[in-house]
């Protein structure tokens, strides 16, 4: 399929053979073996977050209230940190070697956390263990991307990406059981938790051995030969079961030559010079979520328990239609983003969650709801943001080049994580603890603002990546040049 | 006592599997998990004849060194970490190399 052209340059079909493939076995197991990290967030999150009180217990750890609140911290400081150490690694080294890597991590800190014995012992491996969540989105999302035909990237992304709130369901659902003190020994029920993580990872970890390295890396990294073979092994699974791929034309062909390690300056001119319109739209569409999400996350125990009556012990259990509209909405909509295309599908679902909160929150502020017609309002919100959501992710990781592919992605989650985590919870603290209607109100009119805003940019300045082969949405940084049918994107796109 | 006599059972039947394998194998992280088992049984039995401060690091330190040489272990063979990569056919499970005793006679060597 490829020939050398001269000493250093390299030319190969890899990527088009890549996206022509249909989907089949190879992509589903794929998806499965890899997707299987969002769920494990969502579970860990809601475990965590569900057995905090527990471990305030003189029976268990003994914390205080500020102790289980930095254990969050310190969680959400090795996603952090684990995103860009192993995002830096997985681009360096291979997307196959750091998705079994974090994936190891997170089974090892997880499991080790339950049987942690003292305060300091449960930070450092819940440190670990969101260091191997994190680094995880880095080689994960690099690797999905690259591994998936271009026509099937977006909706497949986006379902992935939905597949938290599986997590959520499985983690809220869980503590009934383990956190039940008629069920399950106090001091056993919230280890328990903390091992249904690593126990899931476990049983992934067979699947996740037998798939490939990423045959676009390989190439870029100039392992051509590797990258032709793998794709050959790939194609062999198809023809093995009786399909019929459809011929290559030379035309798709890139001309590349090996790739040198990147440096953190020429990132940052990647970014900010070469694409500042991209990166800009990867911030905006990253916080604006952010915020939204803080916005109803942050207020609906205090909107359900004291302006709706709800009792404090229920009001938890409206975490599971949240969850159901926020699964559902990727999963459904994921396919208009590869048909309609990313940029009017983007900006519509942020517009759409910015008004539909607007629209809520003023309702709410003429009280004009009950407890049922809000958590209503609250799903319908959620299925349009949540697909909005996964398209941020869907696209930090699609239009950088390959070369920084998992660094890029690894940038903007660390920014989003720290807007998520640290700047959106400060505001909507400050502006719960007055209880004023109205200021909520105010909450909810940011988090709607800044969603239609995000939506404005997105029309803007955002880049129509749906059925494009990835190096056609940006040049790789080994690409001499290429004879396909698609322009490459200009710099200062 | 019956639980402790199941639990030293067991622990001693995942021990032989592992310096079986670790004799086999004679990697770095062979050695580790052997330092690692062999931590934890000095901690597990020393029962109060150790200072304290070295029984309690025994028992931090022998479960650290085992997980590490059990990881590193299967990262080598799962993910080609460690100089992995030349054993691995593409998607394919690796498999172990030859050792130096075991590649039987060298087809040139005609003397």
């Amino acid at each position: 399929m490829a020939s050398g052209i001269a000493a250093t340059t390299r030319r190969s079909l890899v990527p088009a053979r890549m996206d022509r493939l249909p989907w089949g076995p190879f992509h589903t197991k794929l998806v499965i073996a890899l997707g299987i990290t969002w769920v494990l967030d969502g579970l860990e999150i809601t475990i965590a977050s569900a057995v905090g009180d527990v471990l305030r217990e003189d029976a268990t750890l003994g914390l205080t209230a500020g102790e289980v609140g930095l254990a969050a911290s310190v969680y959400l400081a090795g996603e952090v940190v684990g995103a860009l150490f192993f995002g830096r690694l997985s681009d360096h080294l291979g997307r196959r070697k750091l998705f079994i890597v974090t994936l190891g991590l997170y089974l090892v800190a997880n499991g080790l956390t339950a049987f942690s014995f003292d305060l300091w012992i449960f930070f450092v491996f819940r440190f670990f263990a969101g260091m191997g969540i994190g680094g995880e989105y880095a080689a994960i999302n690099s690797a999905i991307d690259e591994l998936i035909p271009a026509r099937h990237r977006g909706h497949t992304d986006l379902a992935i990406n939905g597949t938290y709130w599986l997590g959520a369901m499985l983690g809220a659902a869980s503590q009934f059981v383990l956190l039940n003190p008629d069920i399950l020994p106090v001091d056993i029920g919230w280890r328990i938790g903390f091992l249904i993580g690593p126990i899931i990872g476990l049983a992934i970890w067979g699947l996740r051995r037998h798939l490939p390295e990423s045959p676009r890396w390989l190439l870029m990294h100039g392992r051509a030969d590797e990258a032709e073979a793998t794709v050959e092994q790939i194609e062999k699974d198809f023809t093995d079961r009786g399909y019929r791929l459809p011929d290559v034309d030379d035309s798709q062909a890139l001309e590349i030559v090996r790739s040198e390690k990147v440096g953190f300056v020429e990132i940052a001119g990647i970014l900010f010079r070469t694409y500042p319109k991209r990166t800009v739209v990867g911030f905006a569409l990253g916080i604006s979520q952010s915020f939204l999400y803080n916005a109803i996350f942050f207020t609906y125990v205090l909107v359900l328990t004291d302006f709706y009556g709800v009792p404090a012990s229920t009001a938890a259990l409206y975490l599971f239609p949240f969850a159901f509209g926020n699964l559902l909405g990727p999963l459904l909509l994921g396919r208009l983003f590869d048909t309609i295309g990313r940029k009017p599908m983007i900006a519509g679902t942020y517009a759409i969650s910015g008004i539909l909160l607007a629209i809520t929150g003023y309702l709410f502020e003429i009280d004009a709801l009950t407890a049922v017609t809000q958590t209503i309002l609250w799903c319908v919100i959620f299925f349009f943001a949540s697909a909005a959501a996964s398209s941020a992710y869907l696209t930090v990781s699609e239009v950088f080049p390959l070369e920084l592919r998992a660094q890029a992605i690894a940038f903007f989650f660390a920014v989003w994580q720290l807007v998520g985590g640290v700047v959106a919870p400060w505001v909507f603290g400050t502006l719960i603890g007055t209880g004023d209607r109205g200021l909520l109100f105010v909450g909810y009119l940011v988090g709607a603002g800044l969603m239609v805003l995000a939506a404005v940019i997105q029309l803007v300045f955002g880049v129509e990546a749906a059925r494009r082969s990835l190096e056609d949405v940006a040049r790789p940084l080994s690409a001499v040049r290429s004879t396909g049918v698609h322009p490459w994107e200009t710099p200062g796109s | 006592m019956a639980v402790d006599l199941l639990g030293y059972a067991l622990g001693s039947a995942i021990a032989v599997v592992l310096l079986g394998y670790a004799a086999r194998e004679r990697r770095w992280w062979s050695w580790l998990q052997v330092a690692g088992i062999a931590v934890l049984t000095v901690a597990a039995v020393a029962d109060g004849r150790l200072p304290e401060p070295a029984e309690h690091v025994a028992r931090v330190i022998g479960p650290g060194l085992l997980v590490v040489g059990l990881l590193a272990w299967r990262l080598h063979w799962d993910a080609g970490w460690f100089g992995g990569d030349e054993l691995r056919p593409p998607g394919g499970r690796a498999v172990r190399s030859p050792g130096p005793d075991e590649a039987g006679p060298d087809p040139h060597d005609r003397s």
